[in-house]
């Protein structure tokens, strides 16, 4: 990559960071991925709040089960029935390890809310990036864009943009709620708020660039911005549930769900620190593909 | 500008002030009627029924209508209406802002969304001064949110589409 082509790709993501606002995607995204995010936070912290947890420890077990079968169900990806009698009878003894340590050895709430947003983010981050591309598709825009540029150019810079605004929308939303954890529940020191906090942070980080390479690639698909918006977030929910639905017709197909980082994205907080960087170095491996196959897709299309 | 080169954030934005204002107008009204049924609390003209109300459901803080009504009235009535009258003048500029937002006007969109963002950070902020930590307990991330909007809208309305409301 040139100079001149690395100047070309920052200018395009900074025009797309400030577009997406001007537009009112980018406001419509900032404004509901905080209400979201600060909602899921808040469900898991009222109970503490309000007093309504006497017994911290009772709490810290339910919690550690409830997350335990979650990650059970997410590696193992059996009936919850019968994950939930092994993890009972004592079986699943790391998936055990891994919820204590996310609920004992870490700040629970903070754990919780990441996994949460784990959840959450995929669907609200098409909201952000959904526009990359198809909106000037749709306005022709790119007749009079492209004589002064190259095509990749402008979609890895206006996929750098899209990331940029998710990456501002997620540090702004990790920091509210350590800072308001340690406020309200001052059960927990600043520097475990912050080592946890920082390594969740960066695990959503590295979970928000496959998706949002996935709406650019489906923004460049496209003409209509509309139908990009529909069309990701069918796909990043629709993964999952076609993946689940066609395991239980045959259990190799199962293996549908790491079309998404949806299979492996709950290791980003795995106790094992090469595990967690594994899973990132996964989602950055999904993004590298999903971004390559957008660019094919550009470079190809009659605009 | 015709209003059809608008930018859409400027819509976009118009209408979450729209959302924002409705919900200033219901916690501006909140405080009023709280001031009131404090009033009466301190005359001793408080029906028995909103003296108790210990656990009444799954966000109820834990506190009896009388240790609730206690806290108010070391609050203070007249803070009550300050904040009551602070929370509905935001909501009134956050309404005539949406106007001249859509307009893209400078006076009633850019400063009426300045002063009504900067009034409800003003209560916001003021609520978590004044008010004992216990009666927040229901509505801190309300009050984030609070702030984070009109954070929000200062930035937008003052960088963002400085060069759009201009009329």
């Amino acid at each position: 990559m040139t100079a001149p082509q690395i100047r070309q790709v920052l200018l395009h993501a900074g025009h797309n960071l400030r577009h997406s606002m001007r537009s009112g995607n980018g406001v419509t995204f900032v404004v509901f991925s905080t209400f979201v995010g600060l909602g899921l936070a808040n469900l898991l912290l009222e109970p503490l709040e309000l007093g309504l947890i006497e017994d911290l420890e009772e709490f810290q077990k339910n919690l550690a089960r409830g997350i335990g079968m979650a990650l059970a169900m997410a590696s193992l990806r059996g009936p919850a029935s019968t994950l939930g009698q092994l993890f009972d009878q004592g079986q699943l003894i790391d998936i055990s390890q891994w919820a204590q340590f996310l609920v004992v050895q870490q700040p629970m709430i903070l754990s919780a809310t990441f996994l949460l947003f784990g959840l959450v983010m995929p669907l609200l981050i098409p909201l952000g990036s959904f526009a990359t591309i198809a909106v000037d598709a749709e306005s022709g825009a790119f007749r009079h864009l492209l004589t002064r540029t190259r095509r990749w150019t402008l979609v890895f810079g206006r996929f750098l943009g899209a990331l940029l605004l998710t990456a501002l929308v997620l540090c702004a939303l990790v920091a509210t709620v350590v800072i308001y954890i340690r406020v309200q529940i001052p059960i927990y020191t600043w520097e475990a708020l912050i080592s946890w906090g920082g390594r969740g942070l960066l695990a959503l980080l590295a979970l928000s660039i496959p998706y949002v390479a996935l709406s650019v690639l489906v923004s460049a698909s496209v003409k209509s911005p509309r139908t990009a918006l529909l069309a990701s977030v069918i796909v990043v929910a629709g993964v999952p549930l076609i993946a689940f639905s066609a395991q239980n017709a045959w259990e190799p197909l199962g293996k549908l769900l790491y079309l998404l980082p949806w299979a492996y994205s709950h290791q980003l907080l795995h106790p094992d620190l090469a595990n967690g960087v594994l899973a990132a170095l996964a989602c950055f491996g999904h993004g590298v593909v999903f971004l390559l196959a957008a660019i094919w897709v550009f470079e190809r299309r009659d605009l | 500008m015709a209003a059809s080169d608008r930018p859409g954030g400027l819509t976009a934005l118009a209408l979450f002030n729209l959302a924002f204002a409705i919900g200033e107008l219901f916690e501006g009204i909140g405080r009023l009627v709280q001031r009131y049924n404090t009033l009466r609390y301190i005359e001793g003209d408080l029906p028995g029924w909103m003296l108790g109300g210990r656990n009444r459901g799954p966000f109820d803080s834990g506190l009896s209508g009388e240790e609730r009504f206690q806290m108010l009235s070391d609050v203070g009535p007249d803070t009550l209406l300050f904040l009551g009258v602070l929370s509905l003048g935001a909501a009134l500029l956050l309404a005539l802002s949406v106007r001249g937002l859509l307009n893209s006007r400078r006076l009633m969109g850019r400063w009426l969304a300045t002063l009504g963002a900067a009034a409800m950070i003003t209560a916001a902020l003021l609520t978590v001064s004044w008010f004992p930590g216990v009666l927040l307990h229901d509505s801190g991330l309300a009050l984030v949110r609070g702030i984070f909007y009109p954070l929000l809208l200062l930035a937008m309305v003052h960088t963002t589409f400085a060069k759009d409301l201009v009329r």
